[in-house]
């Protein structure tokens, strides 16, 4: 399973190296394609490969750490 | 033949060729269909749009599919009316409705899904399918039926009566999924992964799909003959409408056929619950904050939109505005508008016309600006929104004397 994902990081944990925490801790892969750090925040838009149990575990731990996580390309319309 | 050069990602410019692809490989930028407007101006003019079909197809030359594999249930060319009482209520001395509720299947929808498809034909895709809460569902259904392809239509479980029946009466695979709006995005994500056969309308075939919208834009322009209007107010769900109706603008204005594509002034129009472009415009905001929806516009509750970003960036580039309106505003709005032009919009519709109110009332929209309001969906499609607001002005028994009670009690009213 690969998902598209931006993560969003509040000013405060932009100096966290909270990917290589991620990566050390849980098995995905992440595969950065873009990154900014503006003002008052960072973004990351990268895509994360593992099993569905391990990409869904990472999506939550990365919301525990205070990251927003936004999956890129909702499929839903009205 | 189209005169479509290929795509290329909106972020990096990347070029990729006009194939079943949405994003870019390299940075995970949405593609973009590419033309060379130098061909196409020298195929159209006026003239040569005008004698084309009344649908969209009249513009196909400034469209991504070939004119042979149109699938036409005649989506678009939708009145353009001049809207004198509604103006007058708003102040405003020269405003018109783009009727899109007039629509085969009673939304804007029918433009994006026809030029979806026929592309789709075009790339040989044999199955329709897109992940749906009303809308899309109905007209891919619709469109699949015309063309004769197969279609696997995803919705919520929770979705109205009404909305699966007009769907499902047009006989596809119509597959209802349990859990919340997360948990429908996230499976349809899955398969429309999976399934690279099928043509999955706002996914594989997004670039196509989306550049149907810019056809709100070209009627406009041909019906106001053959110029742009000052301002135009588009809801805004995904943002990806508003774009495409900038774009189409600025497309006449390069091949020739109007002089002033430019200086449309674009407004967009959202649910104060759900309402993450017009808070980063107000903010003044260099991202989009997603939301979760809680709004009865439903067609519009998009939380994280996929182009809200471009589209704050053009509201923000023709000095336009944005509104976010709560839902009774969105009630009274439809009521007004079906009160003063006869015209019973969706929800969306209410969103756009109380949206054009407030910046009438702001003073964002001039007194006398070329006005138009983009009134995408038909009311039938949202009548549980309105709850008991409306019903009928007295109930009667069967006899004359009543009625003629009633008659008295509405004089003594009116004296």
């Amino acid at each position: 399973m690969a998902v598209r994902l931006k993560l969003i990081f509040p000013e405060q944990y932009v100096r966290e190296p909270i990917i290589a925490t991620m990566v050390r801790e849980l098995n995905v892969t992440p595969n950065i394609r873009r990154a900014s750090v503006e003002d008052h925040f960072g973004w990351i838009i990268l895509e994360l490969t593992g099993a569905v149990a391990d990409t869904d575990a990472a999506i939550t731990w990365l919301g525990e750490q205070g990251v927003e996580v936004e999956l890129l390309g909702d499929v839903v319309e009205s | 033949m189209t005169s479509v050069n290929g795509l290329a990602c909106r972020e990096c410019g990347r070029a990729y060729p006009a194939e079943a692809l949405h994003v870019c490989d390299f940075c995970f930028g949405p593609l973009e269909v590419v033309y060379d407007y130098e061909a196409i101006a020298k195929k159209v003019s006026r003239a040569s749009i005008e004698a084309g079909p009344l649908s969209i197809w009249r513009y196909h030359e400034l469209l991504p599919a070939h004119e042979t594999s149109t699938i036409d249930l005649r989506a678009g060319f939708t009145p353009l009316i001049r809207a004198e009482r509604l103006g007058e209520e708003l102040g405003l001395t020269n405003l018109w409705l783009k009727d899109d509720t007039r629509n085969p299947t009673g939304s804007f929808k029918d433009r994006v899904v026809a030029v979806a498809l026929a592309k789709a034909r075009e790339l040989g895709f044999k199955v329709a399918s897109c992940a749906s809460t009303g809308n899309l569902a109905n007209s891919v259904a619709a469109h699949a039926a015309r063309a004769g392809m197969s279609a696997y239509v995803f919705i919520p479980s929770n979705l109205e009566h009404v909305k699966i029946a007009m769907t499902a009466i047009f006989d596809l695979k119509l597959i209802a999924v349990e859990g919340n709006y997360d948990d429908v995005n996230r499976l349809c994500s899955e398969i429309a992964s999976e399934h690279t056969d099928w043509a999955f309308v706002n996914v594989n075939v997004r670039p196509y799909y989306s550049e149907g919208s810019k056809t709100l834009a070209f009627e406009v322009a041909e019906q106001l003959g053959w110029r742009a209007p000052d301002h135009v107010v588009v809801p805004v769900g995904s943002g990806s409408q508003l774009t495409k109706i900038h774009k189409g603008f600025l497309e006449l204005e390069k091949v020739g056929l109007i002089e002033d594509g430019g200086h449309v002034r674009i407004s967009g129009a959202q649910a104060e619950g759900c309402s993450p472009v017009t808070t980063a415009f107000r903010d003044g905001a260099d991202q989009i904050r997603p939301v979760r929806p809680n709004t009865i516009a439903k067609s519009l509750a998009i939380g994280n939109p996929a182009d809200g970003w471009y589209a704050l960036q053009v509201v923000r580039e023709t000095n336009g505005g944005m509104g976010s309106i709560t839902d009774p505003e969105i009630v009274e709005a439809i009521q007004l508008l079906a009160r003063t032009e006869g015209i019973f919009a969706e929800t969306a519709g209410g969103v756009t016309v109380a949206t054009l109110a407030k910046l009438a009332a702001e003073g964002v929209i001039g007194r006398d600006e070329c006005v138009v309001a983009y009134i995408t969906g038909n009311g039938l499609k949202t009548v549980e929104a309105l709850g008991d607001t409306v019903g009928p002005s007295v109930v009667i028994p069967p006899t004359l004397a009543a009625f003629s009670e009633f008659e008295r009690d509405q004089e003594g009213a009116i004296s």
